[in-house]
């Protein structure tokens, strides 16, 4: 024992680091009234509805992530360093190995459905999402697409009304790649997101390449349809860009622009038409109170 | 006058023309007493070309055979002659009049102008979106976008419902085939407009259901569900099923639950009593609208055909979208009774089709079976006892969107790169295969002529 703490202390058994987890202030409800959110506080185990089971359809249930060290980021200079990825933006380094804590994230976005249902209990305030042509909410054809023109405090009081919150951006890239680092969710070559067969339709937010560029999708696309994760996650790519709980920093020599708070959004919308816009390791930094078409959120737990 | 009367005789008699409450002969795609034509180009009675494309199956009305042209085009020709007799462009702002017209022109001015430059800033946000993942300096500009799409976005949804905005080609506002009860010539178009016209064109009344819905299944590309002749009321399948005075337009009733679907609704008489049956499965009694059963049957694309007091739905079926995002093709059929209160529903078979490939013309009912097409232009027949399916013909050819239809003991398939092919009925031998031009329209026929709405012209075909 004493010389295993001996080597311990000379490094040789050096720990992986945690990755990083923002500390937020608890959300309060947007109204009073509002009840106790679905998973309780002091929750050790999320309840079985809220579990995704095979052959269960559901909209809202969560996937288990287990626990990982793994890789994250890109970096485009160095071909032979681990994370080459020669469309990577210089935001997408450093590439660093760390460790994941396990966590359960949700299999789908949040959907209009859910938010309404958010709003209706007074945990969500109405205002942080916009309204207008492209918005989603208001429409009861897209009662099933992802919400969206979704501020950062919308989308936290919506994980909130669960008693879930924001996943970590760590947590995000994670669950999108898995343990082999796929480039998109689906794998290694580019693309905008799984379709159905050739012919007519193309269900998916983003449609396949045709000469390099993805076909213009104009719109959402209903939450369950597929692109799928390692973690069998849906969207991950596409489809809305979703908020993370954490702040965007700028990397070393990019200076970031005034105002509120940047925070990070991963996955890709839409409206995207690049594939390479799709990778697993794109990341942008938008401000809170922004809302944007193509912005939605997906939600994490983790055991207290 | 006698020679005029003596005419109009001797034309409706070539014509075979007599008042049609259906698409498709008799609803069901059957033109019992047609005669096949020779598909000879030496035996051709006319072509006229058309003014544009459409999917609409042509129709005969007063002594002229009526097609529609996109995006908002009626024209008629003589059936007989190919002369061309009137045409019309119907526009949404007819179904309004005085100050209601004059706002909603105003409204229409404005939200072109603004779609012009929408479509403008909404290019620009995009590369932002794009640009902001190198440059966190993008976000002013791309704030800046967002702010103008917004502000544009109350001008183009005043204006929006009375523009005819660009729809994916394949669909358009011409799919909905016209109808006639012999009196009337209705068109629904994809604009929400519906009109009843007179045997000159003139127009006797429009109305205006609203902007199309989104369809509940599949991509926004437009609509085409064809409305049904029952019982003097036009009914549409639109955002719901609603049911017009087909002599005044005014609304009868709106049933429910929501439409909203591609496929038609058809009309059955189990009983003697009028129903109007949709894709999704209900059976609404043609006189209020209420539902007398539910469930029938389910196809995304294409609503039930109908024979007697039974009933077929083809087409896909997704169950689990996550696994199956693509579903499965699926047929059933059902036998419907009751003349009073609710329907009795008998399940006669349900069967799924060695394909995944969709369907999306109605089948054609024969002693010897259910008839239909694929998306790949196969052709396969379903038995009548226990939907067992057959693949009677695989060209690998393009899909077929017009519906078959008999000709007697013949089926006439057209598929959409113009492949025309002539079926037995009975023992399923493909007869003759040839090739028109790329074809989306039904055919229509009555006695010894048969006419052809290709994609370019109006072609009609006669016994030589």
């Amino acid at each position: 024992m004493t010389l295993l703490l001996g080597l311990w202390g000379c490094g040789l058994f050096a720990s992986v680091p945690s990755a990083p987890a923002p500390v937020l202030p608890p959300v309060a409800p947007f109204r009073d009234e509002a009840g106790p959110p679905r998973i309780a506080p002091d929750a050790t185990a999320l309840p079985e509805d809220l579990v995704c089971r095979p052959g269960v359809a559901s909209l809202d249930c969560f996937e288990a992530i287990p626990e990982a060290t793994v890789t994250l980021g890109a970096q485009s200079a160095d071909p032979t360093a681990p994370g080459y990825d020669p469309a990577a933006a210089p935001n997408e380094g450093p590439v660093r190995t760390v460790r994941v804590p396990a966590f359960w994230i949700q299999r789908h976005e949040v959907t209009v459905n859910a938010w309404n249902k958010c709003v209706a209990e007074g945990w969500c305030d109405p205002a942080q999402v916009g309204t207008g042509l492209q918005a989603n909410v208001g429409r009861l054809d897209r009662l099933d697409h992802p919400v969206n023109q979704l501020t950062w405090r919308g989308a936290r009081q919506v994980c909130a009304s669960l008693g879930a919150r924001l996943p970590t951006e760590a947590e995000w890239e994670y669950a999108a790649r898995g343990t082999e680092g796929r480039r998109w969710p689906w794998g290694d070559m580019p693309g905008c997101g799984r379709i159905a067969t050739a012919g007519e339709t193309r269900e998916w937010g983003v449609h396949m390449p045709e000469g390099g560029t993805c076909t213009f999708a104009g719109t959402t696309h209903p939450a369950s349809t597929s692109g799928m994760s390692p973690f069998d996650l849906v969207a991950m790519a596409g489809n809305v860009w979703e908020w993370t709980a954490d702040r965007y920093v700028p990397p070393e020599g990019e200076a970031a622009p005034e105002g509120d708070d940047l925070r990070i959004q991963r996955g890709g919308g839409w409206a995207d038409e690049d594939p390479l816009q799709l990778r697993t390791t794109v990341r942008v930094g938008v401000r809170e109170g922004l809302q944007l078409m193509d912005v939605g959120v997906r939600c994490a737990w983790s055991r207290p | 006058m006698l020679l005029t009367a003596a005419l109009t005789l001797v034309l409706g008699a070539l014509a075979g023309e007599a008042p049609h409450a259906h698409h498709r002969g008799d609803g069901a795609g059957r033109f019992p007493d047609a005669t096949v034509p020779s598909f000879e180009a030496k035996d051709r009675r006319w072509t006229q070309p058309a003014p544009a494309w459409s999917n609409a199956a042509p129709v005969l009305f007063a002594g002229q055979v009526c097609a529609l042209a996109e995006p908002t085009t009626v024209w008629c020709v003589d059936a007989d002659t190919g002369a061309p007799t009137w045409s019309a462009q119907l526009d949404v702002l007819d179904a309004l009049s005085g100050e209601a017209r004059a706002e909603a022109e105003a409204a229409r001015a404005a939200a072109l102008v603004a779609e012009a430059r929408y479509a403008e800033v909404r290019q620009q946000w995009s590369a932002l979106r794009r640009e902001l993942r190198r440059d966190p300096e993008a976000m002013p500009r791309l704030e800046a976008a967002d702010r103008e799409l917004k502000a544009l976005e109350p001008v183009l949804e005043a204006g929006r419902p009375y523009i005819t905005p660009p729809v994916r080609e394949i669909v358009g506002y011409t799919s909905h085939s016209p109808l006639t009860d012999g009196t009337r010539l209705y068109v629904l178009l994809g604009t929400g407009l519906v009109a009843a016209l007179g045997p000159q064109g003139e127009r006797l009344w429009s109305t205006w259901l609203g902007p199309a819905p989104t369809p509940r299944r599949g991509y926004h590309l437009g609509t085409c569900a064809t409305p049904v002749l029952v019982d003097g009321s036009l009914v549409v399948g639109w955002d719901h099923l609603v049911a017009l005075d087909a002599a005044t337009g005014q609304e009868r009733w709106r049933g429910e639950p929501p439409y909203a679907l591609y496929g038609s609704p058809a009309v059955a008489r189990p009983d003697g009593r009028a129903v109007v049956v949709t894709p999704d499965g209900f059976a609404h009694d043609a006189r209020s609208g209420d539902v007398l059963a539910e469930g029938l049957g389910d196809a995304w694309f294409v609503g039930p055909s109908v024979d007697g007091d039974e009933l077929m739905w083809i087409g896909r079926r997704v169950e689990d979208p996550r696994r199956e995002p693509q579903g499965r093709i699926v047929a059933e059929a059902v036998r419907l009774r009751g003349a009073t209160g609710a329907l009795a529903v008998e399940r006669l078979w349900r069967t799924e089709l060695p394909t995944r490939d969709a369907v999306y013309n109605a089948a054609v009912p024969a002693p010897s079976g259910w008839w239909v097409g694929d998306a790949l232009g196969r052709i396969w027949r379903l038995d009548r006892a226990d939907g067992t399916s057959t693949l009677v013909d695989d060209p690998r050819g393009t899909p077929a969107y017009a519906s078959p239809v008999s000709l007697g003991d013949t089926l006439l398939v057209v598929n959409d790169d113009g492949m025309v092919r002539l079926v037995d009925l009975a023992s399923g031998e493909v007869t003759l295969r040839t090739r028109l031009g790329p074809t989306r329209a039904t055919p229509l026929a009555s006695g010894r002529r048969v006419w052809i709405r290709t994609l370019e012209e109006l072609l009609a075909l006669g016994v030589p």
